[in-house]
């Protein structure tokens, strides 16, 4: 018998931003070394920080032309339905994303449209769960975010969700609040949305300080609050008082930052 | 009979009062409609529904739940507005009702409002207060988000119509499911005119839909489960709906009155809808008349004039409409067709639909009496949804029963999973209880119940079963069901893949194979899978979960007794 000799892992860290891992995806594509030996990772989500043996590490830096190209790819060969859900994937808290939606690619190429159907297939079954774990959270929190109005007029909402969501909700309350001025805060991840009044809104970095730098509640804001809180007492049956219900409805993390239950 | 009527309430006591008075209305749903935003307007609507928080109660807060006004000319004996209760009454402006709308959906709260009321001076005072509240909110206000108000049975047509036109759903409350219930309990009400409103909604609704496609509304999941058992597509059963709707139109309208009436008529088991296929082609609206829609969409139609109209003249106004619909389409006109509020929007007509409650336990109906009411309003008056409350017991009258332990929330419970089955699952009435045995089993769930008086239906193998063999099956769904559908296109499915499509095996076990296997060597006996699915137990919502029931202690021979007796 002869040693054979092992191929090296090649391991492709990426930053953990959709730029980040879909041209880490790029990368690893283009490099045709075996889908086998290839990993990405995400240290910033949790990603294996020790190193591991018998691999090299590449670091992947973003290329906002590499990530288009691989998400018109995506949309060419399955469809806009499959391609939001493998984006859908890549804003979930787990690490693995990364790799999940790199490693569906080939199954996706082979089976277009259809290929999320395909449940019996790990990385399909990986997929899916994180796309509709990421999902299911933003949908929670498009309840669940409140506002509290500042002295300057503006809306701020605070919340830190447990997948990236601050790309998905910001888009609904800019649908609905066209003419507010207002800030969505993720305390996790430090960094928060801006909306403008009747325009578009950005994303960008922003700590905690500077928020309170920034920002006092109006004096009208405590009325409201006040009010919206006696509704809530008043409106729940006696009757049919039930805890737990409502805490198996609304779990306790998601209070943190709601006016009702503070 | 003491009234304490309170003009002078901060609006925060208001708010304590009204929605107290309101909170027994089970409905808070906002779903039904997708709108999107734009600019100059405050709101968007979501048609999947959004829930805002949760209730000590558990029960969710979508909508800014309140009553215009607790002050009521009707003595319901249910009801804790009655008027001969003895308590602080209040009414709500117009103005009040917009500011606390506008600033809980700015901040987030909610999704939209619901407006109820109690009956003031008469149903058309207490109607047109409704509307203009409403008409304020969408024209002064600009609010764009979800709107669900009530129709007050008794009001004129045209003033129903109209809020109509500003809400997305509407619901008129059958209260009780029979009219002798209705009869005992609220002497000033009567079942004609609860039936009245809601038939001229259900019109409005068909007719809005028909000139403004889409935008008139989607509709219901009742709907489109009977549809895809009739293997149709959604454009060919619209068409008949229309044929049906245009043909029938003036005679319902002319008959609906007698036919009411008779109160066989409600319940009765022939359909006197029975979709005819030879009417699909000569639909004299369908999607062929869109294009009457257009003007309304034009821009310059828009000139609005946000003025409130004075007091008492409201509904004698709605003559200021511009457009009369209908009139073109069938030709000869004899009721009131629809019409449009001025300015006109791309609202649609309740393109929510309209939904309505029922008191689950203050009269002593059969269970299958009322699912019987449900799957009626399903078919005939094409609801959206049926809501069902347990009684709660608020006031002190000799005509009320005392219910040991409370509301019957166990029996809610069953009455919601039999209308799911109703709505998603293609069940009938008739087939989830008979009258031989017409109240629901206290320990299995009405599907499993089901499953095991119908064993010749089972195994079904996973493999090749159609949609509907596979959502009979006790521990499938809609979703799972139609997951096995996509992944076997791939893989023959095996119980471990099962499992990860969603399907809840300690059920499903015992009525399905893959590949002409079952998991384990189980019986096909009704005993034997009885035993099994209670050890299993049902996963019951928290509030039910106590151990009121006492699965476990009961022996295979009382559980054969209780399944014999219903």
């Amino acid at each position: 018998m002869f040693l054979r000799e092992e191929k090296l892992n090649r391991i492709y860290e990426c930053e953990d931003t959709l730029e980040g891992m879909l041209t880490g995806i790029y990368q690893a594509w283009d490099a045709s070394y075996g889908h086998d030996y290839i990993h990405l990772t995400v240290p910033e989500a949790g990603g294996s920080e020790s190193m591991l043996l018998f691999s090299e590490y590449h670091t992947v830096i973003p290329d906002a032309q590499q990530a288009q190209k691989v998400v018109q790819t995506i949309r060419k060969k399955t469809s806009e339905k499959v391609c939001e859900k493998l984006l859908g994937a890549l804003y979930s808290t787990n690490p693995e994303k990364a790799d999940a939606v790199y490693h569906i690619l080939p199954e996706a190429f082979r089976m277009g449209w259809n290929v999320m159907g395909n449940l019996a297939n790990p990385y399909v079954l990986a997929v899916f769960e994180m796309n509709r774990n990421v999902r299911h959270e933003a949908h929670e929190y498009l309840g669940f975010l409140r506002f509290e109005e500042q002295q300057n007029g503006v809306l701020l909402a605070r919340f830190s969700p447990k997948n990236d969501l601050l790309e998905l909700v910001t888009p609904h309350f800019a649908d609905r609040f066209p003419g507010e001025n207002f800030v969505i805060y993720d305390a996790k991840r430090k960094k928060a949305a801006f909306h403008q009044q009747n325009s578009s809104f950005v994303i960008r970095g922003l700590l905690e300080e500077e928020l309170k730098r920034f920002f006092q509640i109006s004096p009208k804001e405590a009325q409201f609050q006040a009010m919206w809180r006696l509704f809530f007492e008043t409106i729940s049956i006696q009757e049919r008082e039930n805890k737990e219900l409502q805490r198996n409805l609304l779990p306790y993390h998601f209070r943190t930052y709601m006016t009702e239950m503070n | 009979m003491a009234v304490i009527y309170q003009e002078n309430l901060g609006l925060e006591e208001k708010l304590r009062i009204l929605s107290d008075a309101a909170k027994y209305d089970a409905a808070c749903t906002s779903s039904g409609v997708d709108r999107a935003g734009g600019t100059g307007l405050v709101g968007n609507s979501a048609a999947c529904g959004i829930c805002h928080s949760f209730a000590a109660d558990g029960r969710c807060i979508s909508l800014l739940k309140i009553l215009y006004t607790n002050e009521c000319i009707y003595d319901c004996k249910y009801c804790i507005n009655r008027s001969s209760n003895d308590i602080v009454r209040t009414s709500f402006t117009p103005e009040e009702v917009c500011t606390l709308t506008m600033e809980f959906y700015r901040r987030n709260y909610i999704e939209g409002l619901f407006l109820s009321s109690g009956v003031m001076h008469s149903p058309n005072a207490t109607m047109e207060q409704i509307v203009r509240t409403l008409r304020m909110l969408r024209e002064t206000c600009h609010f764009n988000g979800y709107i669900h108000c009530k129709a007050i049975p008794g009001a004129e047509e045209s003033l129903v119509e109209m809020a109509g036109w500003y809400a997305d759903r509407m619901s008129v409350n059958l209260e009780l499911p029979t009219a002798e219930g209705l009869k005992r309990l609220a002497p000033h009400k009567n079942r004609k005119n609860i039936l009245l409103p809601m038939r001229k909604i259900q019109n409005g609704i068909e007719e809005s839909r028909e000139l403004l496609g889409a935008c008139g509304g989607m509709k219901g999941s009742y709907w489109h489960t009977q549809r895809k058992l009739e293997g149709k597509t959604v454009e060919r059963k619209q068409d008949e709906d229309a044929a049906l709707f245009f043909r029938e139109r003036e005679k319902i309208r002319g008959l609906d009155r007698r036919v009411l009436e008779a109160a066989g008529a409600f319940c009765d088991r022939e359909n006197r809808n029975a979709p005819n296929t030879s009417l699909e082609k000569s639909a004299p609206g369908g999607r062929h008349s869109k294009k009457l829609a257009e003007p309304f969409g034009k821009p310059g139609f828009a000139a609005r004039t946000d003025t409130i109209l004075p007091d008492g003249d409201f509904h004698r106004h709605s003559g200021e409409v511009d457009t009369v619909f209908g009139d073109g389409i069938s030709g000869a006109q004899t009721g009131v067709g629809l019409t449009m509020p001025y300015p006109a929007t791309a609202r649609g007509f309740v393109p929510a639909g309209q939904s309505t409650q029922m008191i689950i336990g203050a009269t002593p109906e059969t269970d299958f009496e009322v699912i019987s009411v449900a799957e009626a309003l399903y078919k005939k008056f094409d609801l959206k949804r049926v809501f069902y409350s347990a009684f709660v017991r608020v006031n002190d009258d000799t005509s009320l029963p005392v219910l040991q332990g409370g509301p019957p929330l166990l029996r809610e419970h069953r009455m919601y999973q039999a209308d799911w089955l109703l709505r998603y699952y293609g069940f009938s009435a008739g087939e989830i209880l008979t009258r031989e045995r017409p109240n629901f089993n206290v320990l299995l769930d009405p599907k499993c119940n089901w499953a095991i008086g119908h064993l010749e239906m089972f195994p079904v193998e996973v493999n090749q079963a159609d949609y509907f063999k596979l959502l009979r099956v006790p521990g499938l769904g809609p979703k799972s069901a139609r997951r096995i559908i996509e992944a076997r296109r791939s893989a023959v499915l095996d119980f471990k893949d099962l499992k990860k499509l969603g399907v809840v095996l300690k059920r499903a076990l015992y009525f399905i194979t893959c590949s002409g296997r079952m998991l384990y060597s189980t019986k096909l006996e009704e005993d034997y899978i009885v035993q099994h699915l209670l050890d299993a137990s049902e996963k019951l919502p928290a509030h039910l979960d106590a151990d009121r029931f006492t699965y476990r202690q009961m022996s295979l021979f009382d559980v054969g007794g209780m399944l014999e007796n219903g």
